[in-house]
């Protein structure tokens, strides 16, 4: 079977797979940053032109995110992303320059809601100018991107599943953190320490492996999310 | 224990009294035309004995969809953060737990916190907890969020969330009897699997200790 640049869900344009969470009542602000979440409003800064504010995505790898695991690289690779046509099903396979983002902005009627990230409008950013998340992009819109993207970047197509089994221990790590954070918050704690105990956490071992690592094995991530929702818990404040 | 309960052969209902045993093979049979017509015989007893098992096999599964369904309307009477709560002390993700009701993860998210839900998305995650239960239950899964993240053939990603997901319930029941071969819940699901999830690629733990992707010997 020849192998294309997949479409998000088969033969159905259906674009909401493509998403985790858009928009300010869907984002959660202590969500780690990962690769494919979308940001308003950064100053970037093309070679030999002047400063502009764009609206862009995140495409570099997660781990290239974050070198030492936890804080962010002093230089983030983004994309651009504005105004482009709905692509449907059938076509995703063209157009290999591009991550399409159909119907990014919910809250917009217009044709003006459909976009996508373009590769070929790079740009390096410092985290602490992404402060506007606007959207994050659900394992399979960041598999999608990670294989459109490397595409792009070398003319080799990678199966999305792969991706899959080589990312979702991130996207794991990233689901334990915000839930815990959730908990942290409600429960008083500051994002910063809520932040440090989950790392902490994550790095302690359990059965000869952190479970940072041991989150790497598909079968060992349920047992991880009971313990952390368990350890989590211990901040929240006693019910009467 | 009266008479009724008992027989010679042993308890009632059991499947010693149940099944009829083969027919003892003859140490001498009189020549190739009586080997021939228990060649015959042979044949047609394990025609009827696999069809015996199919339909035992579609009215198990027959009968634990009616228990589940059942189940899950017994489950619907709790609130949702309820029964939310209750799937995810499973070990179920946000995002598993919101593929198997058919939902965004915002939606989970915000019954989680209160929203209402509609009856039918109550009823969905009724439903997501009273299979969970029966296949504890009924089949001795341990462990069944676990369960529901293994693949179900080799090197294939496709596992029982995908299965319930695409909304095919029995065959997640199937699997989980343990008695039905991966390979055909596989080829239900798709028929194409093979060519479908075929890759030239494998992943493997690089030195620095992450998860990177590689071609494969060929």
């Amino acid at each position: 079977m020849t192998r294309n640049l997949e479409s998000p869900s088969g033969d159905l344009d259906d674009w909401d797979v493509l998403f985790l969470a858009r928009g300010d009542d869907e984002i959660v602000s202590h969500r780690p940053f990962l690769t494919g979440d979308v940001f308003e409003a950064v100053p970037v800064q093309a070679p030999r032109a002047d400063p502009q504010s764009k609206t862009v995505m995140v495409i570099q790898h997660p781990c290239a995110m974050r070198p030492d695991g936890v804080t962010l690289a002093e230089s983030i690779l983004v994309a651009e992303v504005h105004r482009f046509p709905v692509l449907s099903s059938d076509k995703w396979h063209t157009n290999g320059k591009l991550m399409p983002l159909p119907d990014l902005l919910a809250g917009v009627t217009s044709n003006r809601r459909h976009q996508a990230a373009f590769f070929d409008k790079t740009y390096h950013v410092h985290p602490m100018d992404l402060t506007n998340r606007i959207a994050c992009l659900s394992p399979r819109g960041v598999n999608l991107l990670l294989q459109r993207w490397v595409y792009h970047s070398s003319r080799v197509i990678v199966p999305t599943s792969d991706f899959d089994t080589a990312v979702s221990p991130v996207y794991e790590q990233a689901d334990i953190i915000e839930e815990w954070c959730d908990v942290a918050l409600a429960a008083g704690r500051t994002l910063d320490e809520a932040n440090s105990d989950v790392h902490a956490w994550l790095r302690d071992e359990d059965g000869g492996l952190t479970r940072e690592r041991a989150l790497q094995d598909p079968q060992r991530r349920a047992p991880i999310r009971r313990q952390a929702r368990v350890a989590a818990a211990k901040w929240q404040a006693p019910t009467s | 224990m009266s008479d009724e309960e008992t027989s010679p052969a042993g308890p009632r209902g059991t499947a010693s009294t149940d099944i009829t045993p083969p027919p003892k093979l003859p140490t001498s049979t009189g020549g190739p035309a009586a080997w021939s017509e228990l060649t015959e015989r042979a044949g047609h007893l394990n025609n009827r004995a696999q069809i015996l098992y199919n339909d035992t096999d579609d009215l198990h599964i027959d009968v634990i969809m009616q228990e589940w369904q059942s189940k899950s309307s017994d489950f619907v009477r709790q609130d949702m953060p309820t029964l939310l709560r209750r799937i995810a002390d499973l070990g179920f993700s946000w995002r598993g737990i919101a593929r198997l009701i058919g939902v965004s993860v915002p939606a989970v998210q915000k019954w989680r916190r209160g929203h209402a839900a509609t009856g039918q998305s109550r009823f969905n995650a009724a439903a997501v907890l009273a299979a969970s239960v029966l296949i504890e239950q009924h089949y001795l899964v341990q462990d069944v969020a676990s369960w529901f993240e293994a693949p179900i053939a080799f090197g294939c990603p496709v596992t029982a969330i995908d299965l319930y997901a695409a909304k095919k319930p029995q065959l997640v029941f199937r699997l989980a009897t343990g008695r039905a071969d991966p390979e055909q819940i596989m080829s239900a699901f798709d028929p194409d699997w093979r060519e479908t999830y075929r890759s030239d690629f494998e992943v493997f733990e690089s030195e620095d200790g992450g998860l990177s992707i590689r071609a494969k010997d060929r």
